[in-house]
């Protein structure tokens, strides 16, 4: 953005300056924050929830919230994909957690039509990471990979999935804790940036 | 429940607090020793992080793309949305002749939010009729200014020193950084920012004097002589961040001393200036 006289393309500014343009109140810019990152945020909410409806719901709550709060997106802290993938995460868990039947395990695979407004560049992108963090999961020893991914997919508490695995809950909880940084590191050593 | 955990407990759980899958009450737990203790900050916005490249995973694993009409849906109720007061269209922020000479531009996303009255002021800032509308719709809203103000005044706090000596360690290993000097009227230094081309500001010192707490210190980039918020500071200056807009051609820092909430339009001289060019 430049206060010259003419607007720049938001499409050429970084996230942390098209934060800065959605706090300046300029629809586009969030527009575009939803361009480069709404697939990922609704998938994931999919994903979680198991249920295509209540991740629009999701996403929606995530960008209104990026529009009314956009100060607490902080890039000195990380990028806003993690950060809006963040808050869908504790979103849709608590819509999970809320419900008392988790009937979502029924993945009913409803793919819900849809356009293009999925940005290209970025998805490739994604694919990429995709690819890495898949690797990165599947080099994790079993143990820790499954309760891992109990708790962020399923969005079940580590208490819960040491009920389900049946192990002590200490347990579980370093397993999640060591197979993360694990994986970390494994991705660092693969070259994966943030972005 | 004892007033703090454990450190050894905390770190424990960090992983844990990544994915969401802590109970509520160590989820508050944690949030408290992290207001406390860098390194588990750090370690926590790590994993975060890291768990950001986990939803990117689940989201492409599942190929899902967005439904029709989500965008629409969004668009649609930003207009009923009470954000805390719609400022004038950036560029209205441009050089300023006279009102009727700054057309609002037609990609400038939200409309402005009264009229316009010319309110000629003899400072050293040429002055602003575009931001006296704006002071009036403050007045009609009664909003905290704090919170429509630049990035600056609303990050800053937050910021509180978590994160920000590394984004500042970063931005002086940055070969491109320049580093500000503001100076006093007298010309004594109070202050030294450092500013990377991206526009990334930071405050790296700062021998501001204590102001009493009505008071503040406010941040403005001066842009075609006319000022330009960065936030407020704050009665005790020591850490800031800021982002000036790439492109716009900002040639000056300065600082004013004012009311505890900032203003729109400083109408008091700064006691700190330093170029950017």
């Amino acid at each position: 953005m430049t206060y010259t006289g003419q607007m720049q393309n938001v499409g050429d500014l970084s996230d942390a300056q098209l934060v800065v343009s959605v706090a300046r109140f300029r629809e586009d810019a969030l527009a575009e924050a939803y361009r480069r990152h709404g697939g990922a945020v609704f998938g994931l909410a999919r994903r979680v929830t198991g249920d295509a409806t209540a991740a629009e719901d999701v996403a929606q709550d995530v960008f209104l919230r990026l529009w009314d709060q956009p100060d607490r997106f902080d890039s000195s802290r990380g990028s806003l994909r993690s950060f809006l993938l963040a808050q869908a995460h504790s979103r849709a868990v608590d819509l999970v957690r809320s419900r008392a039947a988790r009937s979502r395990r029924e993945e009913h695979d409803a793919r819900s039509t849809a356009n293009a407004g999925y940005d290209l560049e970025m998805e490739v992108w994604d694919l990429a990471v995709a690819d890495q963090v898949a690797e990165a999961m599947s080099s994790l020893p079993a143990d820790e990979r499954s309760a891992i991914e109990l708790a962020y997919y399923g969005g079940y508490t580590y208490r819960e999935v040491a009920t389900m695995l049946s192990q002590p809950e200490g347990t579980v909880k370093s397993r999640i804790r060591n197979g993360l940084r694990r994986m970390r590191s494994s991705l660092v050593d693969s070259g994966v940036r943030d972005r | 429940m004892s007033t703090q955990w454990p450190h050894e407990e905390i770190e424990g759980l960090l992983g844990a607090y990544a994915l969401d899958a802590v109970g509520v009450e160590e989820a508050a737990a944690i949030e408290r020793h992290l207001e406390g203790c860098p390194r588990c900050r750090d370690e926590a916005d790590s994993l975060r992080e890291l768990a950001g490249k986990l939803g990117t995973s689940a989201a492409v694993e599942i190929a899902e793309v967005l439904p029709t009409g989500l965008w629409e849906r969004i668009a649609g109720s930003l207009e009923s949305r009470p954000r805390p007061f719609q400022p004038p269209a950036p560029a209205g922020l441009g050089p300023f002749r006279a009102p009727e000479a700054v057309p609002a531009p037609a990609a400038a996303g939200r409309r402005h939010p009264g009229p316009r009255r010319p309110s000629p002021r003899s400072l050293r800032w040429a002055s602003m009729a575009v931001a006296a509308a704006a002071v009036v719709a403050i007045a009609l809203l009664g909003i905290n200014l704090s919170q429509v103000d630049g990035q600056l005044g609303r990050t800053q706090r937050a910021l509180a020193g978590r994160g920000q000596d590394a984004a500042v360690q970063a931005a002086l290993a940055d070969p491109s950084h320049r580093v500000v000097r503001l100076d006093s009227t007298e010309g004594t230094e109070l202050a030294e920012f450092v500013v990377v081309p991206s526009g990334q500001g930071y405050m790296v010192s700062s021998s501001m004097p204590a102001l009493p707490s009505d008071e503040t210190y406010q941040l403005w980039a001066v842009v075609s002589g006319q000022p330009i918020s960065m936030g407020l500071l704050g009665n005790l200056p020591r850490r800031a961040s800021f982002t000036l807009a790439p492109g716009a051609g900002s040639t000056e820092l300065a600082v004013t001393v004012e009311p505890a909430g900032g203003v729109t339009t400083p109408d008091r001289s700064p006691v700190a200036t330093g170029s950017l060019t």
